[in-house]
């Protein structure tokens, strides 16, 4: 095969051509450089709030609107207990939350039986059961739903808890705690 | 360039192909083993199972090993093919040296062998794209510094004296990816195969974010910027739409890209400062971005009708056009308020693929398509086969885009959702289970790309085995460059550069530093400010071992431990991270994905009870969690053995432990080990063995709290 020469060509055949660059995208460039000699002084020096800052002004907003909050949780139970509905969506939130370690019906696997008589905490009152499943027993392993539940949530899961009470589930727990009458 | 000289004084040389080869049949193969890896992680997000209780199978250290194989062995391979085979025709000489191309090559695969190895063993840095050990590290930094020298050397001994723009781009990769590697990597050895960096917190955040970031630019970027130079006006044979384009764009990119990095830390315990930097130079990054994007689709301009039947054509402008979109992507997820919805979710999982699928992967294909039936003298096996490939890995990728998009941006709604005073959605699970059906739908997409990938080997194959038996390199002459002389008449100063290869590659090496410079030195120096209160203390022995384990396991590949200063956010995991909530983290494990929650305040939230069980298998106490069971560490005895060289090693680094405490780590880990024995009994655990991984584990665990700052 004979030689190729390349003196003649350059860029190994490839040529450029010099059109102007476009408009549109000069004007592109500048305008994301006047942004960011806006943006950046403006945090730097200026009345940019950091985002520390914009947390602490949205706290204190949500914190005076949170306080007519309240809620009678004593008397929501009372009226939840007769409410089907409620029980059905308190069955929903146990058989997601609670049977992984009270079983699916409430018969104890690493939690506690809650369907006999016996009770570690309190005396099986739906009042106690709210305030153990709100605020759990952290070193035994109970987890405090109240932040991760709803008000509404909790009240349906607590009465649903609470129905389960003299019921047979298949495999029992031993009981633990202290015996109520 | 003067007149012809007499042929005596032209020189006679052919080029080396055969290394171009070599680098080409590796990125096929690599190319399917990431793939393959990437298929099958995705398909252990839609279902847990397919992790199958195996360590070395886990999505934690599969993971990295994926974004490896696809960053540094499939497009690695690709660039180093095609810059051999570029550069020397460019440059009209063969590469300096033919024994460091070869030591380059297979020093590289040897890399990437030591990666497949290691990375699933769960020997790691635990920092992301960066997580080999030392030993490889420095087999990396070897194997760069002879490719380096060997293509500087080329450089000094070409035929042409203007450098070709596909240069340029090279030149920035080679220098900023040998930067970007040894200061990220610099780490003090406890063992052969395990190190920590010399960074901690906040430091090693932003230094990784810079080496991450900046790998995205200089290796997947960069380099194929460089090719899309020299092989779309060779396969469409039409002239560069414009010079002046491209001397604009190539330095704004390389001077800009370099202080983006802080994007990826937003919202986190990186000084406001360096944030707004990230915000500011990723905005200015567009235009550069997408100049080179409009000098590629100008170029094919006028020649539509070919792009419809040639299927390499084909391939390009879809690679452009990727490219203007993730480009698009990038600035616009930098903005602050995007961000905040974005990250930590599947959309920046949907830009990186936008990126890699995209433009990486069709650049590649375009190029083997272009390259292999000139190379092997021969013709493609299939045009048609081609076309299909390319319209299978289009469908693929858009699959997996919008998938990615609608489960990030539906997580990032849903877990910002508050109504009140309250979460709408407090559990963090609700919001995995509704992305389950959009991670099957990625992992089809995958598959399909994946799919379009083997006919794309198929092809290849087959016009390979179709070459002729000898082929022989082709001959050329040129005439020697000749001693340097500056031609003030008709060269314009960005000319005079392109004549002086040594003035160019510093001029490229200042635009690199002076971003890198202002952003690291400072917060290099930061946590001499931070005061460090008295009740943070560093971790007792058990607990370092313990992050030993979930470095190890990859667990930052799913959780973060930096809570953002987001008003949902801080109603969900508790007070937000602080630089001194780091300050011993050597390696941070900040994370930059959220799968599962935020570890960053989980100390306390569970009892250690709960974590046994969890980690055992995670179906015990949260139903449908999709996290894998880590059964191994049931098994596994703590490795006490290295850990007063670990405290030794961390008092070097400045974490205050005691001569004492280094000298008694063992005895110190092991009463703590027999007191979380205890404590989990009396929680009702049967049989606990206190020797176990799992109860440094969870040691470590329940470390994990934010400092209550006054």
């Amino acid at each position: 095969m004979p030689n190729q020469s390349l003196d003649d060509q350059h860029h190994d055949g490839i040529e450029e051509l010099d059109n102007p660059l476009p408009k549109w995208w000069v004007y592109l460039f500048y305008a994301t450089i006047i942004f960011a000699i806006g943006y950046g002084p403006y945090y730097w020096l200026g009345k940019g709030q950091t985002a520390v800052q914009v947390l602490a002004n949205e706290q204190a907003k949500t914190q005076s609107s949170a306080n007519g909050e309240a809620t009678d949780l004593g008397k929501k139970l009372t009226a939840a207990a007769q409410n089907h509905e409620v029980l059905e969506a308190g069955q929903v939130i146990f058989t997601a939350k609670c049977a992984a370690c009270h079983g699916p019906d409430g018969g104890g696997i690493i939690g506690p039986n809650l369907t006999d008589k016996f009770w570690i905490h309190g005396k099986g009152t739906a009042n106690d059961i709210a305030h153990v499943v709100s605020e759990g027993v952290p070193d035994k392993g109970m987890l405090a739903w109240g932040k991760v539940l709803s008000p509404d949530d909790l009240v349906a899961v607590v009465t649903y808890v609470h129905s389960l009470a003299d019921t047979s589930p298949d495999h029992p727990k031993a009981p633990e705690g202290t015996p109520i009458n | 360039m003067g007149s012809p000289l007499p042929s005596a004084q032209r020189e006679t040389f052919k080029y080396d192909d055969s290394i171009v080869k070599k680098f080409l049949i590796a990125t096929m193969i690599w190319g399917l083993v990431a793939l393959l890896l990437g298929v099958f992680i995705a398909s252990q997000l839609a279902d847990w199972k397919l992790n199958f209780g195996i360590s070395w199978l886990t999505f934690g250290r599969l993971r990295p090993l994926h974004t490896n194989a696809a960053i540094f062995a499939f497009a690695g391979n690709a660039i180093f093919a095609g810059i051999y085979h570029s550069s020397q025709r460019l440059l009209k000489t063969r590469m300096a040296s033919d024994w460091m191309s070869k030591l380059h090559f297979w020093g590289w695969q040897l890399v990437i062998l030591l990666a497949a190895i290691t990375l699933p063993l769960g020997i790691t840095q635990g920092k992301e794209y960066a997580e080999l050990e030392w030993p490889i590290d420095l087999l990396i930094t070897g194997v760069w510094v002879i490719f380096a020298v060997n293509f500087f050397r080329t450089l000094a001994i070409r035929r042409e004296r203007h450098i070709y723009v596909a240069i340029w781009f090279y030149i920035a990769t080679i220098v900023t990816v040998a930067l970007l590697h040894i200061v990220n990597a610099i780490v003090i050895p406890v063992t052969l195969f395990q190190s920590y960096p010399v960074y901690a917190g906040v430091q090693d955040a932003l230094v990784q974010w810079w080496y991450g970031h900046n790998a995205v630019a200089f290796f997947l970027t960069t380099p194929l910027l460089g090719l899309m130079y020299y092989y779309l006006p060779k396969a469409i044979k039409r002239p560069i739409y414009s010079y002046r384009l491209s001397i604009i764009h190539f330095w704004s990119l390389v001077f800009i890209y370099i202080w983006a990095g802080p994007h990826h830390l937003l919202y986190s315990a990186l000084p406001e400062w360096a944030q707004v930097m990230g915000v500011v130079f990723s905005v200015m990054l567009l235009a550069p971005s997408w100049g080179g994007m409009i000098n590629g689709l100008l170029t094919m301009r006028g020649a539509w009708d070919r792009v419809r039947r040639d299927p390499v054509l084909k391939f390009f402008l879809a690679a452009i056009t990727f490219y203007g979109m993730s480009t698009f992507e990038g600035p616009l997820l930098s903005i602050r308020s995007i961000n905040a919805l974005a990250h930590y979710t599947d959309w920046i999982i949907g830009h990186v693929h936008g990126g890699v699928l995209g433009w990486n992967g069709f650049m590649i294909v375009a190029m083997a398509y272009y390259l292999v039936p000139r190379l092997w003298k021969t013709k493609l096996y299939s045009e048609r086969l081609a076309n299909i490939h390319f319209w299978t890995a289009t469908l693929g990728i858009i699959m997996y885009l919008l998938s990615m998009w609608t489960s990030g941006i539906t997580q990032g709604l849903m877990l910002r959702a508050v109504e009140g005073s309250r979460l709408m959605y407090p559990d963090f699970m609700e919001t995995v289970i509704r992305l389950i059906p959009l991670y099957y739908v990625r992992a089809i997409g995958g598959s399909l790309y994946l799919l379009g990938y083997c006919l794309f080997l198929v092809n290849m194959i087959k016009t390979i085995r179709s070459a002729p038996k000898n082929i022989e390199d082709d001959v050329y002459t040129a005439t020697p460059m000749g001693p340097f002389k500056h031609d003030f008449e008709t060269e314009n100063s960005h000319r005079f550069l392109e004549g002086s290869a040594n003035i160019f590659i510093a001029y490229t090496v200042i635009a690199v530093l002076v971003g890198s410079v202002i952003e690291i030195v400072p917060t290099l120096d930061a946590h001499r400010y931070i005061k460090i209160p008295d009740s943070k203390k560093p971790y007792s022995p058990l607990e370092l071992q313990g992050r030993d384990i979930y470095v190890r396991e990859g667990c930052y590949n799913c959780h973060s431990q930096m809570i953002r200063p987001l008003k949902a956010e801080v109603m969900r995991y508790g007070p937000f991270s602080k630089p001194e909530d780091s300050v011993y983290d050597h390696p941070f494990q900040w994370g930059s994905k959220r799968t599962g929650p935020d570890l960053a305040n989980l100390s306390g939230k569970y009892p250690d009870s709960w974590h046994y069980y969890h980690m055992k298998d995670p179906r015990l106490v949260t139903p449908k969690s999709i996290m894998p069971a880590y059964p191994w560490l049931y098994k596994n005895k703590t490795d006490m053995d290295s850990l007063s060289k670990k405290l030794r090693v961390m008092q070097q680094l400045g974490v205050p432990y005691t001569d004492e405490q280094v000298q008694n780590a063992v005895e110190l880990a092991e009463t703590q080990a027999k007191g979380i024995a205890t404590t989990l009994e009396t929680q009702g655990v049967p049989k606990v063995s206190d020797s176990k991984e799992i109860i440094a584990l969870i040691a470590y665990l329940q470390t994990l709290k934010p400092l209550e700052l006054p």
